[in-house]
């Protein structure tokens, strides 16, 4: 038995549509296996140390409140690079996204800064964008996973490390729809939000390989197999 | 004269409509193609009225129409929660004069929050009440912000504004002039910690900073006071106190007030009802009057029989805080009982997304629900949140197919609460093979 930490970083302030359940999916699914599994959050104002945690979490927040963050995050940026470059486990979902890039607008016109680990910049569209997503990991091509995208923003600039080889739905904008997210080293992004590890289990699988390492042992998702299998079977003109 | 024969055929299709369904909003539709400036051109003898909000519109439109009757006033409104613009010019032509006038001492409108910027950039408003702001169906509206930003195109084509004190982020559309507010002291159900995990405003909109709350009524309605700027619940112009669930008797600004249905939703809709009917010139007394004698609809609530056992159909919106608001009903029952959760593909879209059941505070039925069934398009992925929730899986019945639900509902045992998460119509599925 070993014990894990998991960072939830600004939980409150960027906390939209059940993203904190992928936080649950992981402590749950260790649990499972027989570890101990530990929530701390930081939240805007206090500090960011990713050093020592086992996974660091972001989730998908109202535009306005994703601004409010970025020039704190901005503040820990050498200790996010670090972590991340380190090998550190990193999942985020929805615009928490773009404090990763080089800059990104916010709803009122200005222009924020990320703490510049990859290259895109996000733009402000003004407009409500929803879909399904479907799509194939990189680390596994074999798999389909599904998700729902619900943004403002899209990302523009070259992403060189995608995560998924899009199916259906958008990619990192709406206008280039063959991948979507970022995975670099041990970090996981994507434009998709809500409940995606507890929908993916082979997703939340490759997550758990990569933070227990050694300690990994198969767990029983057979109840999300079988819902993912009818929700992707739905997806009549693909062949999965 | 397009004017004229667009009313004059908006009038024709709603009577024949009234015989083949549909007229709820095809005559709107029709006339509005017709004439596009049909709504500019309608006047009006008396007040415009308008209500909106997350939730709980459709009820408090028809509390202040059903108030301002009782008071001997003449009222049009939208009953029938066709609250879109075509729904909004439907209620409208069935009403006017051939030339477009509308006599009626007020008109009262539920209005969607995207559609009020449309609606009320061409009719007058002389009132207009959000009742609250709360995340809604992702797929519609995004996310608050969004509606919130949507509403406040609205506001300064609104003569008097009537605010929700106890809500944080609806209130902001006051900002820079004059409101009536309207908000509920500490109840015997108020809680100090937020019982639901959708909470939109844990930090304050203001600052981001975090926002304290003295209580919560539900979700982040509630006493709210931001101590890094100060933001906080004003003292409410119209406030309900002495609040007793049991008998539903309650004050508002001292004065006795009663209703017949006692949940800490109605008492703030009630009291949000009675605020505008005051700001439209009634007499405080005569408000609290006209509100005891309302009824509130049962059409989202229907008892039936199942194979010897009573069951309960709650209709819910595809949102977590009317599943939420089901829920805390289904607690004050009494035990055996069995949830039987329907939940199919986003409305209008298909969409399968289904992200806005992990906002549901299902962790609150664990140990107080004897079973509980997952049904429609989305039963497993009802049934994966409901196992993270923290449900045995020897507690969950999943059946997608609703020819078999029937039997599996024979597994489970007590008073069965259909909880049926859809818009107007497609609980029919469950409901033909329950009833």
């Amino acid at each position: 038995m070993a014990e894990y930490k998991i960072l939830h970083i600004y939980s409150d302030l960027l906390d939209l549509y059940g993203d904190y359940t992928n936080v649950t999916a992981v402590r749950r699914a260790l649990e499972q296996m027989g570890h101990s599994c530990s929530v701390v959050t930081a939240q805007l104002g206090e500090e960011i140390a990713p050093a020592g945690y086992d996974l660091v979490y972001i989730g998908h927040g109202k535009p306005k409140n994703l601004a409010a963050a970025a020039g704190h995050f901005r503040q820990y940026a050498a200790a996010v690079t670090a972590a991340v470059e380190g090998g550190g486990v990193f999942f985020i979902t929805g615009n928490a996204r773009l404090l990763f890039g080089k800059t990104f607008e916010t709803p009122d016109g200005r222009e924020e800064q990320g703490i510049g680990l990859f290259d895109y910049h996000g733009r402000e569209t003004g407009k409500v964008f929803t879909g399904d997503v479907v799509s194939r990991p990189m680390f596994d091509e074999q798999i389909a996973c599904y998700g729902f995208i619900n943004r403002t923003a899209h990302i523009i600039g070259e992403n060189r490390y995608p995560l998924f080889r899009v199916l259906k739905g958008p990619g990192d904008n709406e206008g280039t729809g063959e991948t979507e997210g970022t995975l670099y080293k041990n970090l996981f992004a994507t434009w998709q939000m809500g409940p995606l590890l507890p929908r993916n289990p082979e997703l939340l699988r490759e997550l758990l390989r990569r933070i227990t390492g050694e300690n990994y042992a198969e767990i029983d998702l057979s109840l999300q197999e079988r819902a993912l299998a009818i929700t992707l079977a739905e997806f009549k003109n693909l062949e999965l | 004269m397009r004017f004229v024969l667009a009313i004059l055929i908006g009038k024709l299709v709603r009577f024949a409509g009234r015989f083949v369904g549909r007229s709820t909003t095809l005559p709107g539709q029709i006339a509005l193609k017709m004439d596009s400036t049909l709504l500019k051109k309608m006047k009006f003898d008396g007040k415009v009225i308008a209500v909106t909000g997350s939730n709980g519109k459709t009820t408090t439109s028809n509390l202040v129409a059903h108030i301002l009757r009782e008071n001997g006033h003449t009222v049009i409104n939208n009953t029938e929660g066709s609250n879109l613009a075509a729904g909004v010019a439907t209620t409208l032509l069935e009403h006017c004069t051939l030339g477009g006038r509308l006599h009626s001492d007020f008109v009262v409108l539920e209005v969607d929050e995207r559609f009020t910027p449309i609606v009320f950039s061409q009719i007058p408003l002389d009132i207009f009440l959000v009742n609250n702001l709360l995340r809604d169906q992702v797929v519609r509206n995004g996310n608050p912000d969004i509606i919130l930003e949507k509403i406040s195109q609205a506001v300064p084509h609104a003569r008097q504004l009537v605010l929700n004190a106890n809500d944080p982020i609806s209130q902001q559309l006051g900002d820079g002039r004059e409101f009536v507010t309207f908000g509920m002291a500490r109840t015997g159900r108020s809680t100090e910690e937020c019982l639901h995990l959708t909470h939109d405003a844990k930090v304050c909109p203001r600052c981001f900073g975090k926002l304290n709350y003295d209580f919560f009524h539900y979700n982040h309605i509630g006493q709210f006071c931001c101590p890094a700027c100060g933001y906080h619940t004003p003292q409410p112009d119209y406030l309900a106190e002495q609040v007793d669930f049991e008998s539903g008797r309650f004050t508002i600004n001292t004065l006795p007030a009663q209703v017949n249905y006692t949940t800490p939703f109605h008492f703030m809709n009630t009291t949000a009802a009675v605020a505008v009917c005051c700001t439209a010139g009634l007499p405080l007394e005569g408000a609290i009057r006209g509100a005891a004698t309302f009824q509130v609809s049962r059409e989202r609530y229907d008892e039936f029989d199942v194979d010897g056992r009573k069951a309960v159909l709650m209709l819910t919106k595809q949102n977590p805080v009317s599943l939420d608001q089901n829920i805390a009903f289904v607690l004050t029952q009494e035990s055996p009982k069995t949830v039987a959760l329907y939940v199919n593909n986003v409305i209008y879209t298909d969409d399968k997304d289904i992200s806005w059941l992990y906002d549901v505070s299902f962790e609150r039925l664990v140990g107080e629900a004897d079973y509980i069934v997952c049904s429609g398009s989305r039963a497993y992925d009802l049934a994966v949140r409901l196992e993270l929730a923290g449900f045995d899986r020897g507690r969950m019945i999943i059946e997608d197919d609703n020819k078999k639900l029937r039997e599996a509902m024979k597994r489970s045992q007590g008073t069965i609460y259909v909880l049926a998460a859809s818009a107007f119509g497609d609980e029919d599925g469950i409901l033909e093979v329950l009833r």
